[in-house]
């Protein structure tokens, strides 16, 4: 365990490295969210409730579908990859380390400290700027939190068994924009399943990614209650296991791929 | 049981082969073409505790893909490998316990944090005990010369400073086995004296068995007290480094610079078994086999007709010795 806590000590000095990276990767992190922001005002202009949705309620959906995807950044995600592809991947089966947990531990570490300053900015205005009103409800906090928690882990799931692929194919890049691609629009992360055409939905709600921002989200909105709730979490735990159970099986496979290209 | 078993070890690898042009690449796309290329084939030795053994061969001879796979890196095609009795592949992590790994080509310190920070990171994973990090860091630091750079991240390093603060890496935690893939690649001549100090250092004090690949024959000379050549991916020689000298090679070459005596010493040598090769009035050469003549016997020779103000005996390096074993032109017994 010390051995990954101290991992994590040096993935979080890393990012600290290079100061205007840090900042610009917090500012780039509420570029989209901003966007989406003013998109959706302009559509509650003439309509008061879309979906079943009011102005109110999306500006929390933006909020917390935030919250949700901006726990992994980019560049954690292509760091796995990158390794593959580039041959530095050696350093670590050289070690000692299980790299499933290195990996994770690097995305936490790497994410960590902008991370925080993105939420703690994130929610200075949501509740300053943008009024967003937040759930009174201790118990809706409590599940919340753990559905995020899960979510997270979903998130970081995914991305590494899609960048287990690049053992396959020698190509990070097209990986991680398909994944993050796919991730966004069946985690609901763009437009809530509502509306969706009824036959997608129905997909969407048959995938993996909802747990990712549409359960943490509906949790936080209300539109979950009671029972719902606690089946929704269920639900995550038991995609997050089959998903884990599948890395293990798909590492097995990517590590008798390994080719270290040139020397 | 020896420390190192390596059986029939093969390795080959999937090429994919593209045609030419835009056509070629449309081709490809659609019905790609592959070709197993062999890396190394059959290839079977041992290697004994504390031993130091030079894997050595032209460039793309198969030496880097034996070691990744005794590593644990890649996966054989067929055959076997026990080290210190375990599947490197299969048992991958309780492996690494038992081997340090420097590849020359890569550094496996943290590119943005100083080296000490790396350091302490391996402390860690190998779960190194106090005391034992501390002595080895101090000695390491002190013999390789590292205290003047390990404040600095490994991206600010010179070459050979980054690979002497990769080598201390790769020994941190006392492994009984250190592999070397050319770890002395583009090094100046102070810093590789000081890597075969070091090395030969740890040999000594920990008995730690090196095996090094590497195309520079000074390290193996300096550090291998072994040699095994592989040349296509399969064994053609493995021995003593004496053995390969003395059994390939007994040829010696004395220069001597003489007296102007015209052509008596011709005259006097006539009946040794030497060929004198005369390069001015006072400079011969003379070429011999040590296995017929001893040089002090030649000498006599000369000194009973002639002073001798100055001479030196070559024998040859084991770069002509290895270009020869490639070549073909030596028999291997």
């Amino acid at each position: 365990m010390k051995k990954y806590i101290s991992l994590f000590k040096c993935a979080v000095q890393e990012t600290m490295i290079y100061r205007w990276n840090f900042f610009f990767g917090i500012l780039s992190k509420f570029a989209v969210t901003i966007v989406m922001f003013y998109i959706w005002r302009i559509m509650f202009k003439s309509n008061q409730i879309i979906a079943g949705y009011t102005w109110e309620s999306m500006k929390v959906y933006l909020f917390v579908s935030f919250l949700c995807t901006s726990t992994i950044s980019w560049n954690a995600e292509m760091s796995m990859s990158k390794k593959v592809i580039q041959g530095n991947i050696i350093a670590d089966l050289i070690k000692p380390v299980n790299l499933r947990t290195v990996t994770l531990v690097q995305a936490i570490g790497n994410s960590f400290f902008s991370n925080l300053c993105a939420i703690g900015i994130m929610f200075y205005c949501a509740i300053f700027i943008f009024k967003v009103s937040l759930p009174t409800d201790f118990q809706i906090w409590i599940s919340f939190l753990i559905s995020i928690g899960l979510s997270f882990l979903l998130n970081f799931i995914l991305s590494y068994i899609f960048s287990l692929f690049s053992f396959w194919t020698s190509n990070a890049y097209g990986i991680a924009t398909a994944r993050s691609t796919i991730s966004n629009f069946f985690s609901g992360a763009l437009v809530p399943f509502e509306l969706f055409p009824p036959l997608l939905a129905r997909i969407a709600f048959l995938l993996p990614f909802k747990g990712i921002v549409y359960i943490p989200t509906s949790i936080f909105i209300g539109t979950l209650s009671g029972s719902e709730i606690y089946h929704a979490l269920m639900g995550q735990t038991i995609w997050l296991m089959v998903l884990w159970g599948i890395s293990n099986l798909l590492w097995k496979q990517a590590v008798q791929q390994v080719t270290i290209n040139g020397g | 049981m020896s420390l190192i078993e390596v059986q029939a070890l093969s390795k080959s690898y999937r090429n994919t082969i593209k045609e030419p042009g835009v056509k070629g690449a449309f081709k490809h796309l659609i019905h790609p073409k592959y070709e197993d290329k062999v890396a190394v084939s059959h290839v079977s030795f041992t290697v004994e505790r504390g031993e130091k053994v030079a894997y050595i061969g032209s460039n793309g001879a198969g030496k880097s893909t034996t070691i990744k796979m005794l590593t644990g890196i890649l996966l054989p095609t067929s055959g076997k490998i026990s080290v210190n009795g375990l599947d490197p592949h299969k048992n991958r992590i309780e492996n690494t316990k038992n081997i340090g790994v420097v590849f020359g080509q890569r550094t496996q310190l943290w590119w943005d944090i100083p080296i000490i920070e790396s350091f302490k990171l391996l402390k860690d994973i190998y779960e190194i005990p106090g005391p034992m990090y501390k002595k080895n860091l101090e000695i390491f630091c002190d013999i390789l010369g590292m205290e003047q750079f390990i404040h600095q991240p490994a991206r600010k390093l010179s070459l050979g400073q980054r690979m002497r603060a990769d080598i201390a890496a790769s020994l941190l935690h006392n492994p009984p086995i250190l592999y070397l893939d050319e770890p002395t690649i583009g090094l100046d001549v102070a810093v590789k004296e000081k890597v075969h100090e070091f090395l030969n250092y740890i040999n000594k004090e920990k008995k730690t068995t090196i095996l090094l690949t590497s195309h520079d024959l000074a390290d193996i000379e300096k550090i291998c007290d072994r040699i095994i050549i592989i040349d296509q991916g399969t064994v053609i020689y493995d021995d003593t480094i004496q053995k390969i000298k003395g059994e390939l090679i007994s040829e010696r070459k004395i220069n001597a610079l003489i007296e102007d005596t015209g052509n008596v010493l011709e005259e006097k040598l006539k009946n040794l078994p030497v060929t004198v090769i005369r390069e001015d009035t006072n400079k011969v050469s003379i070429l011999f086999s040590q296995n017929e003549i001893a040089a002090v016997t030649i000498l006599e020779n000369m000194l009973q007709i002639t002073g001798i103000q100055d001479f030196s005996i070559e024998e040859p390096g084991l770069e002509q010795l290895i270009k020869k074993v490639y070549n073909g032109t030596f028999l291997i017994s």
